[in-house]
């Protein structure tokens, strides 16, 4: 199985031993980006592992059906953003997720009055995204925090670029509304 | 806010932990080497143990067939039956039982009184305890947890699944699943929070008396130095100033659309803060006696010059005090207002204050 080229070795046949060489090239190329992503779906450090987890064991054992009609990187993603949803429809993550799972751990303990400065400097603009619907948070996280274009992000969620566009636009207001301002570029 | 300061404070706020650690590396090659042990097992089989087995299946197939012609009995007739779901009757009966006894903060021994021993586990996502039950059915899945899918309910294994996930020994939150009366997998649950959702939908409040989200109950208790237990729809005609802020619990938590119709009937209502949260301006034009609004961080209500209109029109309106502005507001719609006496934003924000003052209305600087 030869992978496309933003894999280093394009041309190898992968192997039983070589998927391993696979793995490690995902955690050490991809790993940190897709588990920010999955945090930025779930919200939860430990479900982040979960699912990060679930997101190793899928791709491994689907690499032999990779088919290079798109990007690894694209593949990587969408098996990612699947997993995150499929977690959020569960009715497990129904059960499991109360007001107080969704407090970001690294805040939990800071004092009241670090807290009030940061939200002001970095928390504002990045909470209301986060607290976006998932449709249009998914944009705004790939686009800002992740440095994707539109086209990229219509690709890792499989959906039309114009959709993409729409979404995009519609977060915009809603943010503008929760806000009160336009803080974003385009 | 441009592009690389927006990635540098999405960074800083999800924090440095999402990097691949060592742990979620053994995590996958410890399963990895029991995926791979697996297909040596399978790589080693041969030609005899296969034949054997197919000797063996067929056999089995030919006594069971056998069986099944001369042995045709009143069991099999059963266990045919049994694969029909509990009746929704006997369902909908235990979720009135269940409700009726479950209350969140009840203790383990409580739990076990009232629902008997469940099956007891950690959940691996997030290391809270469990407790699961599994009511009516064949009881098939009595002793082991359960991955909520349709299926064990349909085959009538299953009747009601109940969970009850424990913090420090008190039920923190809840969930019953079920199948409602068009076999759709249905849910109730009971957040940490008070709040009460079936499939979804907010029901009611299962810690205060008032139906209204926790985000709500909790400002109008702080509001008033009272705690949230005592607040009741009479309270509501009482309150004479609120301010409405998402404690740190709620802070992903919005206001539901009944929450509008409790506001609404704040009759007393002089000074209202909003810190955050947005209400809909249908809702602050009943608020007839409102004095003094504060907008801090929820700028809803100003963001259009039609929502400013109305506002300016309330009829007893003395001040409005804007924080977190956006640049540009125009502040001239406040001018035709036979009320507004004050208005504090900052200056340097807005434009057109000069004409509130010609108007008489007094424009504080606030920075």
């Amino acid at each position: 199985m030869s992978l496309h080229k933003d894999f280093p070795d394009h041309n190898r046949e992968i192997t039983f031993e070589t998927k391993e060489d696979f793995m490690e090239l995902i955690f050490n190329h991809y790993g940190e980006n897709i588990k920010a992503l999955i945090y930025t779906y779930v919200k939860n450090d430990a479900q982040t592992d979960d699912i990060f987890q679930e997101f190793l064991i899928s791709v491994y054992k689907n690499i032999d059906g990779f088919q290079h009609k798109s990007k690894l990187k694209t593949w990587l993603y969408r098996i990612a953003i699947n997993k995150c949803k499929d977690y959020l429809r569960s009715p497990i993550h129904r059960l499991f997720t109360s007001f107080d799972d969704q407090t970001p751990a690294e805040k939990i303990n800071e004092t009241p009055e670090k807290q009030l400065l940061n939200r002001e400097a970095e928390t504002n603009l990045v909470e209301a995204i986060l607290s976006l619907p998932v449709k249009y948070r998914e944009i705004f996280v790939l686009r800002y925090y992740q440095s994707y274009h539109l086209k990229e992000i219509s690709e890792f969620l499989d959906i039309n670029e114009s959709t993409v566009k729409t979404r995009f636009m519609r977060g915009k207001k809603k943010l503008k509304s929760k806000l009160g301002g336009d803080f974003l570029e385009s | 806010m441009n592009h690389k300061k927006l990635k540098q404070r999405f960074e800083e706020y999800i924090g440095p932990s999402k990097t691949v650690t060592q742990e979620n590396k053994d995590r996958f090659y410890q399963w990895m080497e029991g995926a791979s042990d697996k297909k040596k097992i399978k790589k080693q089989k041969h030609l005899f143990p296969k034949l054997a087995s197919a000797f063996l299946v067929l056999g089995l197939i030919m006594t069971g067939s056998s069986f099944i012609d001369f042995n045709q009995t009143d069991s099999d007739m059963d266990t045919e039956s049994a694969r029909e779901r509990v009746p929704f009757e006997e369902v909908s009966s235990k979720i009135s039982e269940i409700e009726a006894n479950f209350s969140l903060s009840m203790t383990k021994t409580e739990a076990e009184h009232v629902f008997g021993e469940g099956i007891s586990y950690t959940d691996k996502a997030n290391g809270q305890e469990i407790t699961e039950y599994h009511f009516l059915g064949t009881d098939k899945t009595k002793h082991r947890q359960l991955e909520v899918k349709k299926a064990p309910f349909l085959s009538g294994d299953i009747g009601v699944n109940f969970r009850i996930a424990w913090k420090q020994d008190k039920a923190d939150y809840a969930a019953i699943h079920y199948l409602d009366q068009n076999k759709e997998l249905a849910n109730i649950t009971y957040k940490s929070n008070g709040m009460v959702y079936k499939n979804d939908r907010f029901v009611r409040n299962a810690l205060y008396p008032l139906d209204a989200s926790s985000l709500l109950v909790k400002s109008i208790a702080r509001s008033m130095g009272i705690q949230p237990e005592k607040i009741d729809e009479q309270k509501l005609k009482a309150i004479e100033s609120l301010t409405l802020e998402p404690s740190n619990s709620d802070r992903f938590g919005e206001l539901l659309q009944k929450d509008f119709t409790y506001i609404r009937q704040m009759s007393r209502l002089e000074t209202l803060q909003l810190k955050g949260i947005a209400v809909p301006i249908d809702t602050m034009i009943e608020l007839s006696n409102l004095k003094k609004l504060v907008i801090d961080g929820s700028t809803q209500l100003i963001s259009s010059g039609k929502n400013l209109g109305i506002l300016s029109k309330m009829p007893d309106l003395e001040v409005i005090e804007i924080t977190g502005v956006r640049s540009g507001l125009d502040l001239r719609v406040f001018e035709s207002s036979k009320s507004l006496e004050q208005v504090i934003v900052d200056k340097d924000k807005v434009v057109n204050w000069e004409m509130l003052e010609q108007a008489g209305i007094v424009v504080t600087d606030k920075e």
